[in-house]
């Protein structure tokens, strides 16, 4: 690292920015819901979130027995230490082979927030969550 | 908290008021008269020039006359829970009955003249007579309908929900000279008005402690320009234009026990006198009216009392309380969320906050009875003003040091009630279920109480529908206890009494309310020889009946000794076999053996104090 | 610290030049050639510290098409000084944001035709800003530009009248344009009367019908052209830049710069750095290049006499946001699909937002007479004296645990912090850009500035 500060440094840009995010899991991640019945394969995009930057996910949920997925998503954000979530309500659109994508997603401020995929069929809502830590 | 800032914060109060137009000659309503003490659960009020009080008493079910010198006669008795009172054109009174689901016209003498809105009320609440209209605010059905004096229906509009127009838990109504409708959305936390048709105009208010918010809306009053609105929990009342701005506010948590002298304590109902000059605020928990004139008090007193109530207030135990091994669950109504406790040591250790504010999913409105599991440590909360069952599921387990978590619980599923009554109850019940509360058996099946449709709803535990117990028999159940094996369910009434069901075939026997040993229960513990622990809110007891019903002991009476308490709610057993109950009015949980013997108490200090120290010599000084 | 400079490990840094030692105390700067005492910093600590000082370019807003425009900033600095837009012809914007006093007005709160209820914000390096206003209620620094115009207790101007002085001023009027076109027929007083505006505060007032009197293709020429006055004066505020602190040449030193910097920050305002970016948990807000993370944040201040916080802030400010003719997807925004356009979409306000007001920037914080939103403080002390004791916050939501906790710093600590906070005055601007031109159009020949 020390060798490319002096480099970077020469760039008065803020493309030499470092991200301060704690590296997420890999490109695709894979979640099961918190009562087991669903599974959900997804990626956020930039890998490295910080805040104060917009962010997206896309997410391929399924169901863990192999049935059908017949069920609507919501998706929101929250700090549960703080008691707040996000100032804005994200944007979900389908994607091609039942997939969603989520965008306006902005984490307005430092710390820990956890982000929830709520999955709906019939009258019951299952919640699928991953975490960020974001310096 | 410092009281450093004693001198400026007149200025803040006075300045925080929005400046009133030149023509108001009258200075702002909040300067205390008198407190009226000794009245029995108050709840709707009418108010005379002179002070005379005609006040409503719910679980006594009484009209009460006090005249200004303090004189008090029974205008009316044995109404059925009666809620609000309005004054007719030709000075007969209009009572909503919220127990018998209708509204009586009595003469001046108390007599019952006509019945109204029978078969189209459900919980009627707030009442306003305008012109020759009658308006009643449901908050059962969470509409308002209005009818002429003789009952002749017109229209209606509101129902269920949280959208323009929608209304949860509407307490009270009010009607302006110009026929529009104000109604207390009490669950929404605003006000909405209605043009004179019943069409929404416009809203405002949002849920907080901060001007112009509210925490639970109740009483209404519009007299001329302004509205009057007793914003419940945060003890205190609001003036707003039609419009919704913010005009005034008086009124300030009252910290003492039994405190008065303008500190408020969750009012609910509201009257202004004919000429305007006298406002009364009923508060129930502490059995109390007080009564307000406009202000020409010294700022001193102002001041000191701003002062005082800047004060962070502690905690506001609700009603409902869970146990299950180690740990102890209070539900928070102010923080719409749910304060868990470790509880295995002398006193309860909080270790994590569950839930909060919000109509998201995991989020809260209203937070009622609980369940947890000790197994999978899931904790099923109901919310009966969402209409939703929601689970959530605690990490960690009992073998882990005891510290404050608060990533200890997480959301796990819930259940949307109108969504699952669109789909599998139509044929079985009217509504969609209100849940309030719950209790599971050994196969992890739940039994919930539904207090719109007044039965217990059985659901599998993969949540599918399985059986109604109880429908056509409960009247205003609030609390519910379940054997291992399912085959036993308890469900305490309070506008019946004590209900068990047993068996396959659910075999109903009744312990009856006999208003003396058995007045006001609310909920129940259940020993493993089936004797029943209840606590009364009107006796201000614990009082137990055995397996077959037959009276056994009681315990308790108003106060705050250690073998006291002031409207007592959810009571359950802890491992070690003694009963906790939570005192409510009197913010603290008390610890019982099943004989009634004292244990221990927690909770605010100022209410625990007489508790830890019977003898007041040994008590710590009163500033400490 | 040799980790630190590993690449300039053999330089011996020079004594600071004039500008690095501006303001720190001589008995901590080192003389001669003695090397300057650093402070060792820890990985973490410089992660951040490149984080603070890296403000790049100024950047260009795309609703704003005149913005990077020389003439326009020219223009606009005209229009900045120019008291003709106020309704007496007395108040200009530099009446308040009066670049002597670090583009503010020396007050607690705002008063020219009345007082108002909130501090005039400074206006350094607002062109990073994503919403403005204390409650955020409006989304770019032109829209911002017009509202004080209107406002009754501001400049008390109405759009028509304002339009009128520029049309009356035959060079005003025809840089004006030059730059965007052809004014409306303003001429034409059955179409467009002498005064219009919308309704804001009393309805009753003659310009708010007259304004209604209008045809709708009146109105948004009208709109528009005033619309443009604000990005005129936006292109020019855009210049308003603080940077090159003596913390950022501390920094940059640091982070393998140019080492003279070593020096610019004495060791006290060393330590307060550091407990800037640790025991403050100041970074919690007032992160990023701007110190500040242009968002909103509630910490129950009293009201300026005391008492329990009576302005909603941005719980009022997002409606208005959501409902302004002027904001970023507004037909006026010359770019409504782009990114000022897209952070307005599902934005929403709650109870939670109420009292919440938007993090100001520290750059040139120590120029500053009031702080806070209400300039509930008249000394930068007061502001970290509260952080530490929090005495006077009202609780902010009833039994909701409290983000800001007391911060709890021994007298050493708030010095520290306070001379750091000094260190964050940027290098001062061209004198020009303080100034009125001479005229609404550069003289030929005449140099502008760069960005």
């Amino acid at each position: 690292m020390r060798a490319t500060i002096a480099g970077l440094l020469a760039l008065p840009c803020a493309a030499m920015l470092l991200a301060l995010a704690v590296p997420p899991p890999t490109l695709e991640a894979e979640v099961t819901s918190n009562d087991g019945t669903y599974r959900v394969r997804y990626r956020v995009d930039p890998e490295l979130v910080e805040f104060g930057e917009r962010f997206s996910v896309e997410l391929w949920p399924a169901r863990s027995d192999g049935a059908d997925f017949a069920s609507t998503l919501t998706v929101d954000a929250r700090m549960p230490q703080h008691g707040h979530g996000m100032n804005r309500e994200p944007i979900v659109e389908d994607l091609e082979g039942g997939g969603f994508r989520v965008t306006n997603l902005y984490f307005h401020m430092p710390g820990y927030w956890e982000v929830y995929f709520d999955l709906t069929r019939g009258a019951v809502t299952e919640r699928a969550q991953f975490s960020l830590d974001i310096e | 908290m410092s009281h450093a800032l004693p001198a400026l914060l007149l200025a803040a109060t006075v300045a925080a008021v929005a400046p009133r137009q030149e023509d108001e000659a009258r200075p702002p309503l909040g300067q205390h008269l008198r407190d009226v003490e000794g009245i029995e659960d108050p709840a709707g009020l009418l108010l005379e020039d002179d002070g005379t009080l005609l006040v409503l008493q719910r679980q006594p079910g009484r009209l009460l006359r006090v005249d200004p010198d303090g004189t008090r006669a029974v205008v009316a008795q044995d109404l059925q829970r009666p809620l609000d009172l309005a004054r007719g054109p030709e000075g007969e009174l209009y009572v909503s009955e919220s127990w018998a689901r209708r509204v009586l016209r009595l003469d001046a003498e108390g007599e019952v003249q006509d019945i109204l809105g029978e078969r189209l009320l459900l919980r009627p609440a707030g009442l306003a007579v305008r012109g020759e209209l009658l308006f009643v605010a449901d908050r059962g059905r969470h509409r308002v309908e209005v009818f002429d004096l003789d009952g002749e229906h017109r229209f209606g509009f509101g129902g269920h929900g949280t959208g323009e127009g929608e209304l949860i838990e509407p307490r009270d109504v009010d009607v302006d000279a110009a026929g529009r409708i104000f109604v207390t959305d009490f669950g929404n936390s605003r006000v909405q008005v209605f043009d004179a048709e019943g069409r929404y105009l416009r809203a405002w208010g949002d849920w907080g402690p901060f001007p112009g918010l509210f925490t639970g809306p109740t009483g209404i009053v519009v007299r001329g320009e302004e509205v009057h609105v007793a914003d419940r929990g945060n003890h205190r009342v609001e003036v707003f234009d039609a419009d919704g701005e913010l005009l005034d506010r008086f009124g300030l948590h009252a910290l003492k026990p039994r405190e008065g002298g303008g500190f408020l304590h969750y009012p609910a109902s509201l009257a202004l006198s004919p000429d305007g000059e006298l406002a009364a605020l009923a508060e129930p928990p502490v059995d109390r009216v007080q009564l307000f004139c406009r202000t020409g008090g010294s700022p001193e007193d102002e001041i000191r009392r701003q002062a005082q109530s800047l004060a962070k207030p502690g905690a506001h135990y609700g009603m409902e309380l869970e146990i299950s091994g180690p740990y102890l669950a209070i539900s928070e109504p102010e923080s719409h969320s749910i304060v868990f406790y470790e509880n295995s040591a002398d006193q309860p250790r909080q270790v994590t906050r569950i839930s909060g504010l919000g109509t998201k999913t995991g989020l809260l409105v209203g937070a009622g009875g609980m369940d947890f599991e000790r197994g999978r440590r899931d904790l099923w909360v109901c919310d009966p003003s969402l209409r939703r069952l929601s689970l959530f599921r605690l990490r960690g387990s009992e073998e882990d040091e005891v510290g404050y978590d608060d990533l200890m619980a997480r959301f796990v599923k819930s259940l949307d009630m109108a969504r699952f009554h669109d789909l599998e109850l139509r044929d079985q019940l009217p509504a969609a279920p209100e849940p309030v509360a719950l209790d599971r058996d050994a196969r992890g099946r739940l039994y919930v109480l539904d207090r719109r449709n007044a039965c217990v709803l059985l659901l599998s535990a993969e949540l599918a529908f399985v059986e109604v117990v109880g429908l056509g028999s409960l009247g205003a159940p609030t609390g519910i206890e379940v054997a291992a094996d399912g085959l036993t369910i308890h469900v305490v009434d309070p506008q019946r009494g004590l209900w068990r069901f047993d068996g396959e075939e659910r075999e109903a026997s009744l312990v009856e309310l006999d208003g003396e040993r058995l007045v006001q229960p609310h909920d129940l513990a259940v020993s493993s020889e089936g004797e029943r622990y209840v606590t009364d809110v009107a006796l201000h007891q614990v009082v137990v009946f055995d397996a077959a019903g037959r009276f056994l002991r009681s315990w308790g009476g108003p106060g705050l000794r250690r073998d006291e308490l002031y409207k007592p709610r959810g009571i359950a057993f802890d491992p070690r076999g003694n009963l906790v109950v939570l005192d409510h009015a009197n913010h603290r949980l008390m610890t019982f053996t099943p004989e009634g013997e004292y244990v221990g108490v927690y909770g605010l200090r100022l209410y625990t104090r007489l508790a830890r120290y019977p003898d007041a010599a040994e008590a710590p000084r009163e500033d400490e | 610290m040799l980790l630190l400079s590993g690449v300039c490990a053999c330089a011996v840094p020079a004594p600071e030049t004039t500008d690095a030692g501006e303001g720190a105390p001589a008995a901590e700067r080192p003389g001669g050639g003695a090397a300057p005492v650093v402070l060792e910093f820890s990985e973490r600590e410089l992660r951040h510290m490149r984080r603070l000082t890296t403000l790049g370019e100024t950047p260009l807003d795309a609703t704003n098409r005149f913005d990077g425009d020389p003439r326009a900033e020219h223009l606009g600095r005209y229009l900045f000084f120019d008291a003709g837009l106020s309704r007496d012809g007395d108040v200009a914007c530099a009446t308040c944001h009066d670049p002597a006093l670090g583009f503010s007005d020396g007050k607690p709160v705002a008063e020219t035709l009345a007082k108002g209820t909130r501090r005039t914000p400074p206006l350094w390096n607002l062109a990073w800003g994503h919403w403005f206003f204390h409650d955020g209620r409006a989304d770019s620094l032109w829209s911002q530009a017009v509202a004080p115009i209107e406002n009754e207790i501001e400049m008390g101007g109405d759009r028509m009248a304002a339009l009128r002085h520029v049309a009356g001023d035959p060079e005003l009027r025809a840089a004006f344009e030059e730059l965007r076109g052809p004014l409306p027929e303003l001429d034409d007083r059955a179409r467009f009367p002498e005064r219009a505006r919308p309704a804001d505060g009393d309805a009753a007032r003659p310009e708010v019908a007259a304004w209604r009197g209008m045809e709708p293709e009146d109105r948004a020429a009208v709109e528009g052209a005033f619309s443009d006055l604000g990005k005129l004066i936006a292109a020019y505020e855009r210049r308003l830049v603080s940077r090159d602190s003596r913390f950022d040449r501390f920094a940059i030193a640091l982070l393998g710069g140019d080492p003279a910097g070593r020096a610019a920050l004495t060791l006290q305002e060393q330590r307060g750095l550091r407990l800037f970016l640790g025991k403050g948990r100041c970074l919690m807000c007032h992160h990023g290049p701007n110190f500040s993370d242009g968002e909103f944040h509630g910490l129950g201040l009293p009201e300026r006499l005391g008492g329990m916080p009576t302005d909603p802030g941005r719980y009022e400010g997002v409606p208005k946001l959501l409902a302004d003719p002027f904001n970023a997807t507004g037909r006026h925004s010359d770019e409504r699909e782009g990114e000022r356009g897209l952070q307005l979409r599902g934005l929403v306000a709650g109870p939670a937002n109420w009292g919440e007001f938007k993090t100001p920037s520290l750059r040139n914080v120590g120029e500053r007479d009031f702080f806070m939103h209400a300039g509930q403080f008249d000394s930068l002390r007061g502001v970290l004296e509260f952080y530490s004791t929090l005495e006077g916050a009202a609780p902010l939501h009833q039994h909701q645990e409290q983000v800001l906790r007391p911060r709890e710093f021994s007298e050493e600590e708030i010095d520290d912090l306070e001379a750091f906070l000094r260190s964050l005055q940027g290098r001062p601007l061209p004198a020009e850009l303080l100034r009125a031109p001479d005229s609404p159009r550069p003289a030929r020949g005449s140099k502008v500035h760069a960005p």
